[in-house]
């Protein structure tokens, strides 16, 4: 139950701000703002996170909240982002905690910048001067300084036509929503998003993720959520680099290579999309059965399943307590125990069997990667600066790449081996209809991700050309004088400038690949509108939920990608003096 | 400005409410538009396909076309909308169409849940597993590890789940959404293994370039009841589609056929003179003329008729009465008695 009691805190707060502040501007005395700015923020941020809890709980999930204090011990532990605690009542707190957390701290930050700014003033970049309209000719009366009635007032027209537009808005969407909930109902249809901490009943195979049957629509959705950034993110990727090259190929000066680069270009991006994933689906399946394979080194396989290889565990198996080992293998049930018994080969391996069973590809130790890892990339960070001083100051060029590279790669390998931590090779194997272990790509994902790289390259390999055309030639000509090879001409010197004009329609082809990404379903491979805007829209009946998550999630996918070109475009526009 | 701004808004929002707030009484919807609006499904033979002159059949297009004889006299004015398995009830719940004939499974959660009332049954069916005899595999349980091809929105989706899990055994799905889909992928490989209503499976099976290479395995994993559909709430409606369907059982049990109708008008059983409106206002009482039921099997014939015209032994398909024999003759199709 929400308690009255739990307004308490909060209002209390709230209301000592106020009167705080009220007394000391009485007193003509204000207090240093900053102090008063910084509570408010933190105020704001209290205030945010319980009305951010209750419209979880009692909202979505239908539950009141027991405790709104996060549970110590679950603040920063999601181990894994499946299991993102949406549906666990006491973890999906420290989850609100947490995304609620960050804003509150920037806001309450922002403010007392914001009041330091004003105290001080430094700088007055936040606060306009009032306008002098005196030089209008106006004498100032009072605000707005305008004779006449209030119908002729500028402010009072602005104020009152934004008020009616916002309102109208307002009133609209409040009819729709109403209206909509009032026919779900009338109809006898559930709504709310309590189905997605129901059990799915469906399994999601074939992706980067599995979910079975008995875990939640939500896990199906984060499940079709992975499969959905896993193919934007590669197939975004595979356009660039295959668009750059063909691209540039393009404007080569051999006949053949850009009469055939132009052939790529003209032919792919005036075929339907759909009909080439369908395509390459087609050739794909034309592959081997798995029985049959294509191998290679005979670790790698090839079949009309999918693509398949070893897989590299970091670390060690966890260990397990003997509590854990109990309930796993009271959950496994009989047969399964039975069966797993005879593949360890006797009760005594069992243990070790569970925890390989569970085990993680980066698990016990595996710390030591990412923590190499980091240190590597900082020292990288620092060696391209300081060779970039060397290079301005003295002309001396240093193997940067190399070195990077070299950083990158070897440093951890090194700390890997000083650490000891166990690397090992998970081999697949063909087991009845299949291979088992090792790391598989499903034939569905490939055909998706290679038909949508290769059509988007076509668009993106004319931005390229474009982008290259819009340098004039002089440059080209001033690289050369400078004693730069074509090769270092372009890199250096064309394609950097060329940017600021590829950057801003390449954002709309990777939104475009990303929304592409949803013809997956000709080809059986569950994303997002697979999952919540499929099963799960279809299982439960709830359209208008799963369609409003399933927009919701382009939408931000998008926002997120052009918020980063913005960003992106704005650092390489800088360059220009 | 601003008074045209509020009357704008205004009439956005009754537009909204106009628009949101359809009317219950599908009954007079139907009458007045003077057409049947029935989804189907988007091809599944002697379900409900179209034949080479683009003329749909089936039995679950005989429900359509039965509910339309009742309703307006002509089993012909139905407009067929095919869906697929994972729009069909996005289509009925928004009222794109007024009845779903379309092989669907009564379930709890789609009677309770999903705002719907099934209206009988006109096929009883389970779930079923097609392999290429190549395959070498005689059971189910031997499927461990098989890649399935599935249609998406299914019962079949969930049952696979649980019988896969309950016996200890894996799976990869390739999740399609139409029968034909799913077909071509199991011909070209992409799957070991098919699974459907077995209804459906016969019917595809008998539609491979060559059938005997694949062999319907005997386990049936499910209970699949398969029958029409309306929205919950217009008990009207619902009635008119359920009796649409229990005239034609009730008619085969007394042995009314397409043939013999005009003169079994002239019979003196009472429930035959009551199904065919020579006694009594049963018409009327569901808001039809007196004889609604007396078209149904004058144009679309009684539901033996219809199974043996569609998918009966004598059709590719090949299907045996089975459970959908009449009560009885053996089977479990009972219909309530029309008084
Ligand atoms: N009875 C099951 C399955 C019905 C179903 O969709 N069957 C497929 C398999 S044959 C079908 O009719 N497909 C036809 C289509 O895709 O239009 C259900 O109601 O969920």
């Amino acid at each position: 139950m929400t308690h009255f009691a739990d307004y308490i805190p909060y209002v209390a707060c709230l209301l000592a701000i106020v009167t705080f502040n009220n007394r000391a501007q009485q007193a003509g005395n204000p207090l240093p703002s900053s102090l008063t700015f910084a509570i408010s923020g933190g105020a704001a941020f209290l205030i945010g996170a319980w009305i951010g809890n209750w419209i979880i709980y009692w909202y979505f999930l239908g539950i009141q909240p027991a405790n709104i204090l996060p549970h110590p011990d679950t603040v920063f532990s999601t181990p894994d982002w499946k299991w993102v605690p949406i549906c666990d009542p006491v973890r999906v707190s420290s989850l609100a905690k947490t995304l609620l957390v960050t804003p509150g701290c920037l806001l309450g930050i922002a403010c007392a910048m914001f009041a330091w700014n004003r105290q001080y003033g430094l700088e007055n970049r936040f606060i306009r001067p009032p306008p002098d309209y005196s030089k209008f000719g106006v004498v100032a009366a009072g605000h707005g300084g305008f004779e006449g009635s209030l119908i002729n007032n500028p402010k009072v027209r602005s104020v009152v036509t934004q008020i009616v537009v916002i309102g109208s808005v307002a009133l609209l969407f409040y009819f729709i929503v109403a209206n909509t909930a009032h026919n779900l109902d009338r109809l006898g249809i559930a709504s709310g998003f309590k189905f997605l901490c129901d059990p799915a009943r469906y399994d999601v195979t074939g992706g980067f993720m599995p979910v079975s049957s008995t875990e939640t629509h939500w896990a199906a959705f984060t499940a079709g959520l992975l499969n959905t950034f896993v193919v934007a993110v590669f197939g975004c990727i595979a356009a660039t680099i295959l668009g750059v090259i063909i691209g540039v190929l393009r404007l080569s000066n051999n006949w053949i290579v850009s009469k055939l680069a132009a052939v790529y270009v003209e032919t792919l991006r005036n075929i339907p999309v759909l009909l080439q994933i369908l395509f390459w689906y087609g050739i794909f399946i034309l592959l081997p059965a798995p029985r049959q394979s294509l191998k290679i080194f005979d670790t790698f396989y090839l079949n009309n399943r999918g693509f398949l290889g070893p897989k590299l565990f970091v670390g060690d198996a966890p260990v397990l307590s003997a509590e854990q080992q109990a309930t796993m293998i009271s959950e496994m049930g009989d047969v399964k125990y039975q069966r797993l018994v005879e593949e360890a080969g006797g009760e005594e391996n069992v243990a070790a069997a569970l925890a390989e069973s569970v085990r993680p590809v980066f698990g016990d130790g595996s710390s030591v990667l990412f923590i190499s890892l980091i240190v590597a990339f900082f020292a990288v960070w620092f060696y391209r600066r300081w060779a970039r001083k060397r290079q301005e100051a003295t002309g001396q060029q240093s193997p940067v790449f190399l070195v990077s590279a070299g950083t990158i790669i070897l440093f951890p390998i090194l700390c890997l081996l000083i650490a000891g931590t166990t690397l090992e090779l998970q081999h697949t194997e063909l087991k009845g209809f299949n291979f088992v272990g090792g790391t598989s790509i499903s034939v569905s994902f490939v055909a998706l991700w290679f038909a949508l790289s290769v059509y988007t390259a076509a668009f993106i390999a004319e931005i390229v050309r474009a982008g290259i055309l819009a340098v004039p030639y002089g440059q080209t000509e001033a690289s050369y004088a400078l004693g730069l090879r074509p090769g270092q001409a372009m890199r250096l010197n064309i394609l950097p400038q060329a940017l600021r004009v590829i950057v801003p329609p390449l954002t709309s082809q990777y939104l475009n690949l990303t929304k592409n990404s949803s013809l997956a379903q000709v080809v059986g491979f569950l994303e997002i509108v697979g999952t919540i805007g499929g099963i799960t829209l279809n299982q439960t009946g709830q359209a208008v939920e799963c369609i409003v998550i399933t927009m919701a999630v382009y939408l931000i996918i998008s926002l997120v990608i052009s918020v980063f070109m913005n960003w992106y475009n704005k650092r390489i526009a800088l360059v220009e003096r | 400005m601003k008074i045209k701004l509020a009357s704008l808004v205004l009439g956005a929002v009754v537009g909204v409410s106009a628009a949101t707030a359809a009317s219950a009484a599908t009954l007079d919807d139907v009458k007045a538009r003077g057409e049947l609006l029935c989804g189907v499904s988007t091809g599944v033979a002697g379900f409900a396909a179209k034949d080479d002159s683009g003329n749909w059949g089936g039995v679950d297009v005989d429900v359509c076309k039965a509910v339309a004889a009742a309703v307006l006299g002509d089993a012909g004015k139905v407009k067929y909308v095919p869906t697929t398995s994972k729009e069909r009830f996005t289509a009925l719940q928004s009222g794109e169409v007024d009845l779903l004939s379309r092989v669907t499974t009564w379930t709890f959660s789609r009677d309770v849940k999903l705002g719907f009332e099934f209206t009988g049954v006109n096929y009883y069916d389970g779930q079923g597993f097609m392999v290429k005899k190549s395959l070498g595999v005689t059971s189910a349980l031997q499927l461990d590890g098989a890649t399935v091809c599935v249609q998406t929105g299914t019962t079949t989706e969930l049952n696979l789940a649980d019988y896969f899990r309950t016996n200890n055994m894996t799976y990869k799905a390739v999740n399609v959404e139409t029968a034909d889909e799913s077909v071509e992928n199991y011909v070209n490989n992409a799957c070991d293994v098919y699974t459907t209503d077995s209804s459906a499976l016969a019917a595809q099976r008998s539609g491979l370039a060559d059938p005997s290479a694949h062999l319907v395995l005997p386990e049936i994993i499910s209970k699949e009841p398969l029958g029409p559909l309306v929205r919950h709430g217009d008990n009207q409606w619902g009635d008119v589609v359920r009796w649409s369907l229990n005239a034609m059982v009730i008619a085969e049990e007394k042995g009314v056929t397409m043939a013999n109708v005009d003169e079994m008008k002239g019979s003196n059983d009472p429930e035959i003179k009551r199904l065919l409106g020579s006694d009594g206002d049963m018409g009327a009482q569901l808001g039809l003329s007196a004889d609604w039921a007396y078209q149904i099997v004058k144009q679309v014939g009684n539901y033996g008729e219809s199974f043996e015209a569609h998918i009966g032994v004598n059709t590719p398909i090949g299907l045996d009465r089975g459970l959908n024999q009449l009560w009885t003759k053996g089977g479990i199709l009972y219909a309530p008695p029309m008084r």
